[in-house]
């Protein structure tokens, strides 16, 4: 019987389930993926989660105890320290391995692989050849599978980066052409349709059940999106200019420089900043992004995300916020208040 | 140059003096009040964490009170600190005010730049005298920390004598211009708390509580409102698990007993959390098991609500309690908390605490 590895579909799912799933599958174990984030996993994780953790991580204490009901052998929870030179993942995907331990007894036992890559690029073949010989002990193998991996990755970055789903991505279901515009986007073609950023994590922007289905809704209200996964080095790197310190948290500098690379570039007509309720990075990054577009003029709207969250008040300011915007379009007029000022213009509208 | 900087216990005290000697005209913002968490929390992130705000009040209240230029040190990460310094500046700046901020990052392996941000806070001093200023900083900082210490040590005795005290010397080191007047009011005034233990009643065993957490929390009494004074106030002994001086010995000074200390917190901390998570997380979990073998009757776990290596130690710490029968209190504190609230609840840790040791003996 082939070993069962158990994988929550949560935080980095989103970004690296393709390489840890490829690399795991070629040595010849089962993945099993925890259910689609739904109410009873919410719930769960709330209820065995200090009152105060971010939603993310209650959802993911949700998804490990999804896991922990289908009897797999083993749950993988890699700890990530730090995905590129010189710049952190945020303390508590540091800390997530021992907190589930601690906050989850008697779960089946945690599959642990450190990926610190702050200070050698090398240390991810390493661990992941150390994490390979549970499996096999053939190391022709390890490699075989670790390059498959790799290629792997690459592949699905450049689809998203197209603007696919990660899911789809996954479950190769690319032709159901839930692709976002990002070529149209890119060429600025249509001219009357409204183009929106969606700023945010990549657990945030693509878990539907988290973020009450965004994409989607503003999709059916004819808004092209382009999120902040859809930016590739470069583009981040010139948003970043803006910057006078360099930021130190990978997914900080992913959503600030993609926000700022498109208030530079004015591709879009406004922005939507989504944030899970006591995320310390984005409590600073997103007061920074908030400053500049409201120092720009631009339009930004804030979604603050929990537990808490109903559907209909988050529906009720996306239109809002739409119908602003294409009146502001149709007006050609700034008279739009583009956060938390009042509209300043000589005769009012009304 | 006016300088200010933010509150954060009594560092203050050494930063005016480190910047008078430097030849700076120095405006400390006046001492953190509600007012200073009000205009904090109303112009600072939602949910950013309570040190944040608390320093945009006391940036805008100095800089209210005459200060031209801000000192305020940076970070690599990957606590939220690192990068405080940055969004306050544009806090500041969408307020209208108008400043210069000095922003002092660690190195990092870039000396230049660090020495050239430096620069103009050296206001053209030789190299002796910016030694002198530095050396004399260390002292006082070092004196302050013993006074504390000698304090929570002897409060139990006489409250009210213990602090005004204590009080009294720490007025008197904020006016001292020298070293050899710092050592004379210090030995003075360790003198005098020393006369306080010495009328002890040596049947007294006193509890003894832990205070461990993030260090701004435990060390601004107004934030946490005034926990270590409450604790005396009920007979409590309290061990404040870190000071400046000891920071400064592991971060700037490399001091090899310091050192060594870390490798023993690490090393208790081990089975819980093996790893560290940006901040004082690692070490409230490792200190905390520390305390309990040392046989401390309880842990106070103090942190700024959303603080997110505090929070991967609050999830392992109730595991450290059940492992060591060790009482643990956390309290996350932000520009809400209230004193009736927090007094209630410190009061029923105490006596479950009493109770338990009564009971055990």
């Amino acid at each position: 019987m082939r070993i069962k590895i158990g994988i929550p579909r949560a935080l980095l799912y989103y970004d690296y389930f393709l390489l840890w799933s490829t690399f795991l599958e070629r040595l010849g174990t089962e993945i099993v993926l925890s259910q689609k984030t739904n109410k009873e996993i919410v719930y769960n994780g709330i209820k065995s989660a200090i009152e105060e953790t971010c939603l993310p991580v209650k959802v993911f204490l949700g998804h490990v105890q999804d896991l922990a009901r289908k009897k797999v052998d083993y749950i993988f929870i890699p700890r990530y320290i730090s995905v590129e030179p010189r710049r952190f993942l945020c303390p508590k995907f540091m800390g997530l391995p021992y907190m589930i331990k601690h906050l989850l007894p008697g779960i089946p036992p945690v599959l642990n692989v450190e990926v610190d890559l702050r200070k050698r690029e090398r240390q991810l073949p390493v661990e992941m050849y150390r994490l390979g010989k549970l499996f096999t002990f053939n190391p022709w193998k390890i490699r075989l599978a670790y390059k498959l991996a790799q290629e792997n990755q690459k592949s699905f970055k450049k689809n998203i980066l197209q603007g696919f789903l990660p899911e789809n991505v996954y479950f190769n279901e690319t032709e159901k052409n839930k692709a976002l515009k990002r070529t149209v986007l890119k060429n600025n073609q249509h001219k009357n349709v409204l183009r929106i950023g969606l700023i945010g994590h990549s657990y945030n922007l693509y878990d539907e059940y988290v973020n009450m289905n965004i994409l989607n809704k503003l999709q059916e209200m004819g808004v092209e999106i382009i999120t902040s996964k859809m930016f590739s080095e470069a583009e981040i790197n010139s948003g970043l200019k803006r910057l006078r310190k360099d930021i130190f948290w990978t997914f900080g500098k992913e959503t600030i420089g993609s926000a700022f690379y498109l208030l530079e570039e004015r591709i879009t007509h406004g922005i939507i900043l989504i944030v899970s309720f006591a995320c310390g990075p984005d409590s600073i990054i997103m007061d920074l992004i908030d400053r500049a577009y409201k120092r720009a003029g631009v339009p930004c709207l804030t979604l603050v995300l929990d537990e808490h969250s109903a559907e209909g008040g988050v529906i009720t300011r996306l239109e809002a916020f739409i119908e602003m915007l294409k009146w502001k379009e149709q007006k050609n007029e700034s008279y739009f208040s583009p956060h938390g000022q009042p509209v300043d213009c000589p005769e009012s509208p009304f | 140059m006016k300088v200010t900087f933010p509150h954060m216990g009594n560092l203050w005290i050494a930063l005016k003096a480190l910047f008078e000697k430097l030849g700076h005209e120095v405006i400390p913002p006046p001492p953190v009040t509600r007012k200073t968490i009000e205009l904090g929390a109303r112009y600072a992130p939602e949910f950013a964490c309570l040190p944040l705000k608390v320093n945009v009040g006391n940036f805008i209240e100095g800089l209210e009170e005459g200060a031209e230029t801000i000192v305020m040190l940076g970070g690599s990460g990957p606590c939220r600190f690192g990068y405080y310094a940055q969004v306050e500046r544009e806090i500041l700046k969408d307020l209208g005010y108008l400043f210069d901020i000095i922003i002092v990052d660690p190195p990092m392996g870039d000396w230049t730049r660090f020495l050239q941000d430096l620069q103009p806070l050296g206001n053209g001093c030789r190299g002796r005298e910016v030694w002198n200023a530095l050396t004399l900083v260390w002292e006082i900082i070092k004196a302050l920390d013993h006074l504390h210490r000698m304090l929570l040590k002897v409060q139990i005795y006489n409250h009210r004598g213990a602090w005004k005290c204590y009080e009294k010397a720490v007025k008197a080191i904020t006016e001292v211009g020298d070293k050899k007047l710092l050592q004379r009011v210090t030995s003075e005034s360790i003198r005098e708390l020393a006369l306080f233990s010495e009328v002890q009643n040596s049947t007294l065993a006193p509890l003894k509580i832990a205070i461990v957490g993030e260090v701004f929390m435990m060390w601004e009494p107004y934030v946490n409102l005034d926990l270590e004074k409450t604790l005396g106030g009920m007979g409590v002994e309290v061990i404040r698990s870190a000071y400046p001086s000891d920071w400064i010995c592991e971060n700037v000074l490399f001091n090899p007993r310091h050192m060594l200390r870390r490798l023993i917190f690490k090393k208790a901390a081990r089975p819980y959390l093996n790893c560290f998570v940006g901040g004082h997380g690692w070490e409230s979990v490792g200190k905390s098991v520390l305390y309990a073998r040392k046989k401390i009757d309880g842990v106070i776990h103090v942190l700024p609500f959303t603080c997110m290596p505090e929070i991967v130690a609050q999830s392992i710490l109730p595991s450290v309690s059940r492992d060591y029968k060790l009482p643990v209190l956390t309290l996350s504190l932000d520009e809400h908390s209230a004193q009736a609230g927090l007094l209630t609840r410190i009061e029923a840790f105490v006596d479950l605490i009493r109770e338990k040791k009564q009971v055990t003996a």
